[in-house]
Parts: C-alpha cells; structure tokens; sequence
C-alpha cells in the first residue's frame, strides 16, 4: 500500500491541503507534518495485514431497509 | 466510607426505603460539587434546579406510595457530548458553544432518567473526544482526584474524576480507542465498553462513526451492570445499533467464575518495562485463575487501523470547521485533525480492511478463551502537561500512546471491563476483554474481582486533596 513509495509529507500538504480547502499556517506546519508522518507510518503497519488480493471485504456494513445490523 | 461514597444501588435502596430523601441526597452532592470540584474540574455544567426538581419528584412519588425507578434518586451526570436539554452540546469545545440549546436529552440519558437517576450536569472532555489526557484548553485539564497534579486521562476526563471524587456514583462516558477505559484507568474507577452496536448512541455528538461505543464508568460493578442493563434497547436513531433485545447482566453477575476460560494477553500486550502495568495484570490474572498467555498477532495492525480510520472519519467530519474555524480550535486537537484531513483515501480503506481481517482472528480466539486479561495504561496517570511517555525505553508523544493497549480491542468492538487496580501509589486499570455481546462476561469478572476485594474504587480517606 504506502509500501516502497516515498512519502514526502510536506510534499503532500502543499498539494493536498488547497485541494481541501484547507489554509495550513507556518505555526501550525511542523506539528501537523509530525502527525501525517505518524500516520504514514501507520499504513505502513496496515500494509503488513496479509489480506487477499481477491476480496474486498471492508469493516462497516450497510444493510437497506434496516436501521441498524438486522440481527 | 462517606454519604458521596456509597454505591448507587444502595442510595435507591434507602430512599426507597425512607431512610433518606431524593432531594437530600441530590442536594448533598451538588453541595459536594460546589465546594470540590473548583479543583477537579470534572463538570462544565450542572444543572442543579432540573436535578433538585427531579428529586423533590421522586420524595413526591414515595410520599403517595407509588413503586419506585429502580435508580430513584441517583444522581448521575454524562460527558458534555451527550445532548443536555437546554444545553448546547459543546463536545469539549468551543465551536459547539454557539449551537442552539439541545430540545430533549440523549437516548441513554432519557433511559437512565426513566429509570430514576438523576442528572447533576455535563462533564468535562477533550475536544472533540480526540484526546487521551483530560487537557482541554477551552474548559481548563480535568484533574485526577488521587493527585491533582495529574492528569484524570480522557477523553472522557470528567466522568472518571467525578465518579472517582465521589460527586456521583455513575458516568456515562464514550469510548472511540480508549475514552472510557483510559480516564477508567487512571482514576481507578470501574467503566464498560460494550460492544459496538450494543448502546444507541442518538442525540450524542459524533467523533468516529465506525469505532464510536458509549458506555457506563461508576465505582461499584453492580452499579456499572445495574446502569448498563437499563440502558440497552435498539434505537432506530442510531444507524449502528444492533437490532438486539436486551442481555441482562444482573442475573448472572453473581454466578463467579466457574467454567470461564481465562487467558492473559501476551505478544503486544506484554508490559515489560512497564511496573505498574505489570504488577496490576499479575494480581488480576492469579485472582482470576488465568490459565495461559495468547500471544494476539495482528494488534499492532488493528491499533494502526483504528488510528487511520479514527484520523479520517474525524476530520473529514470536522472539515468545514477546520476551513473557517482552525484557529478556534484546541492546538492539541486542531493539527491532528488537519492531518486527518489530508490521508489517502487508499489509507482509509485499507484499514478498513484489515480491521474486518482482525475481528476474524479474534473471533478465532475466542472460539477457546471466553475473557482475556489485558493492560488498560502503559502507566498510572501523568502529569498535567507532560508530553512524553517512555514506553520499552522509547520516548513516544503521550497522546497517542496512552491508548497503544486500547486501541486494538475496541477497533473490533469488542465489549471491556475496565477494573482498578489500588497499588500503594497511583491506580492502575486492568481490561477483561469478551467476544462480542458478552458483556455478561466481562461484568461477572470484574464482580468476582471486586468480591475478591482485587479491584475497587478508592473510598473518601485515599484521596487526601479532597478533603
């Protein structure tokens, strides 16, 4: 997933942060490079999760009609 | 043991009995709150005239002889994110200050209302609930009532300080990646976590949809199991609550530990390094006769899972706020938040991903254990405004890594006790993890542990700030 690609993340704020419309000042840059850092380092561990490349089964379900699981 | 100490079960039993008033008992713990709390910092609200009102109804209903609620008279109180009627939800910030009042309470504070408690206020809470401290910066850090210097943990801060100070004997909390059990922890107090579907969350302010449980803390397992059983029911408001009838804990929370299968949790959570963590897993583990270690691969997955998922859905939720109202935020929340805006989308899914792949690997577990013993803290609570953690001789930022034990459990949904462990200094929590919907399980240990006189809440002359 983030595997081999370099994560560059002030790279990815400067993109990503006008693109949501967010103004990330100076201030408050350092901190939240530190946190995208961290979270980057999390989907590195997500990645090791040995999951098959033919299934996609995500966590939340949706069930029509049911205001809940329909248990 | 003072009157602000007795468990709530035996409150209602004396007002029904006529041993005392509803309304003495409420005014005493708002004198209580009054006098204590400038210190603590446990409420941000307290509504006193609804709750003398409320109390004077209860003496009323007594008078004419009619049955009782089976929690008449209790006084309670819910973190600020819980819906308050007449009260803006503020969720621990500053933002939610300006909604219009709340028109009619949260579903478990109107189930907890019909069965007689009372409701004493809001409780303080980090910001938005992404906060493992208590530290708020709009509302002040919420103390720990066993050393005020200390942090009471969060972010459900308030409500493990003002049950463990002994302003009310029953907290509703919320629990995302640790927010019951954490504060819990730290406050030696006891808390649930149900299972995730299991309690409605209608009319309480969200932070993470697909991690988000509310949930009971309270001094007396009785009175957690008391409180919890009251409050279950499916609520059609609340997409992701289970369409369940209620399970009962109170007919089996006697019933011992007979027949359970109980195994310590090793691997990831082995608590090297860590001697307080150590020592209260040891004493619950021999108390409850655990048989053996489970090595629990995969959690160090669900913790990284559970922190993207909770990073994504958060600030994505929170992004208008965080376009015209950054500043306005808590800067300890603010800059995580604004980080969570800005994952990949492939990071989200793919947590999503391996927390379906982690539930099925604990499901495999518990095909042969019925509880697991696992750490709650890495430590007993730091100091206000401390910022690292050393953690197996690594400095870490403490934020995050308050809730390295929690984070894995309730990443699947899995219901926990947290039970407290008074060591000859700080306390400490120990989780009891069940499989899914056995909260019954988790509730009939941490009793055990309580009978055993293993796990309790500290009484009125082990907290000498607050005399």
């Amino acid at each position: 997933m983030s595997g081999a690609v370099d994560f560059d993340p002030e790279r990815h704020l400067e993109v990503m942060a006008p693109a949501l419309g967010l103004t990330i000042s100076e201030a408050q840059k350092p901190v939240v490079l530190q946190f995208l850092a961290i979270a980057h380092n999390m989907a590195r561990i997500v990645g090791t999760a040995p999951l098959p490349d033919d299934e996609l089964a995500l966590a939340p379900n949706f069930r029509p009609g049911l205001p809940g699981d329909g248990l | 043991m003072t009157e602000a100490f007795v468990p709530a079960h035996e409150i209602a039993r004396r007002i029904r009995g006529g041993e005392i008033a509803a309304e003495t008992v409420v005014a005493d713990a708002l004198a209580r709150i009054e006098k204590l709390d400038p210190q603590v910092n446990a409420f941000t609200d307290v509504t006193a005239e609804r709750a003398l009102a409320a109390a004077r109804a209860v003496d009323l209903a007594r008078s004419r002889g009619e049955a009782l609620a089976p929690l008449a008279g209790v006084p309670f109180a819910a973190k600020n994110l819980f819906d308050i009627a007449g009260l803006p939800t503020r969720a621990g910030s500053k933002i939610n200050r300006e909604r219009p009042p709340a028109s009619r309470d949260a579903v478990l504070v109107e189930r907890l209302s019909a069965a007689g408690a009372i409701l004493l206020g809001g409780l303080n809470m980090g910001e938005y609930a992404y906060d493992f401290t208590g530290e708020n910066a709009h509302d002040g850090p919420c103390r720990n009532p066993h050393d005020l210097a200390r942090m009471a943990g969060g972010s459900s801060s308030g409500s493990g300080a003002a049950t463990a100070a002994g302003f009310v004997p029953i907290a509703l909390g919320s629990d995302t990646n640790g927010s019951i059990r954490v504060p819990g922890s730290l406050c030696g107090v006891f808390g649930l976590k149900p299972t995730y579907g299991r309690l409605p969350r209608t009319r309480s302010f969200p932070f993470c949809d697909s991690l988000d449980h509310l949930g009971p803390l309270a001094r007396d397992v009785t009175d957690l199991a008391l409180a919890y059983d009251l409050m279950q029911g499916a609520d059609a408001g609340d997409p992701a609550c289970a369409q369940r009838p209620a399970e009962p804990a109170m007919p089996s929370l006697h019933h011992g530990l007979s027949g359970l299968r109980i195994a310590v949790a090793g691997g990831y959570f082995a608590t090297d390094g860590m001697p307080e963590a150590e020592a209260a897993v040891a004493k619950v583990a021999k108390a409850l006769g655990a048989k053996r270690d489970l090595d629990i691969k995969g959690a160090a997955i669900a913790r990284a899972a559970a922190f993207l998922i909770t990073n994504a859905e958060s600030s994505s939720f929170h992004l208008p706020r965080l376009r015209e109202r950054a500043d306005d935020f808590d800067p300890e929340t603010r800059d995580r938040f604004l980080a969570g805006a800005l994952l990949p989308a492939a990071w989200y899914v793919q947590a999503q991903r391996a927390r379906r792949w982690f539930h099925d690997e604990m499901m495999r577990h518990f095909a042969e254990v019925d509880l697991i013993v696992a750490p709650a803290t890495p430590c007993p609570a730091p100091l206000v405004g401390q910022k690292t953690l050393e953690v197996r001789g690594d400095t870490l930022p403490l934020r995050p890594s308050l809730g390295l034990f929690t984070q894995p459990i309730s990443c699947v949904g899995l219901p926990v006790a947290v039970v407290p462990v008074q060591g000859s200094g700080l306390p400490i929590g120990v989780q009891l993890i069940a499989a899914p919907w056995r909260e019954d399980i988790c509730l009939r240990a941490a009793y055990a542990l309580q009978a055993f006189g293993v796990c309790r809440a500290a009484g009125a002359e082990e907290l000498p700030s607050l005399r």
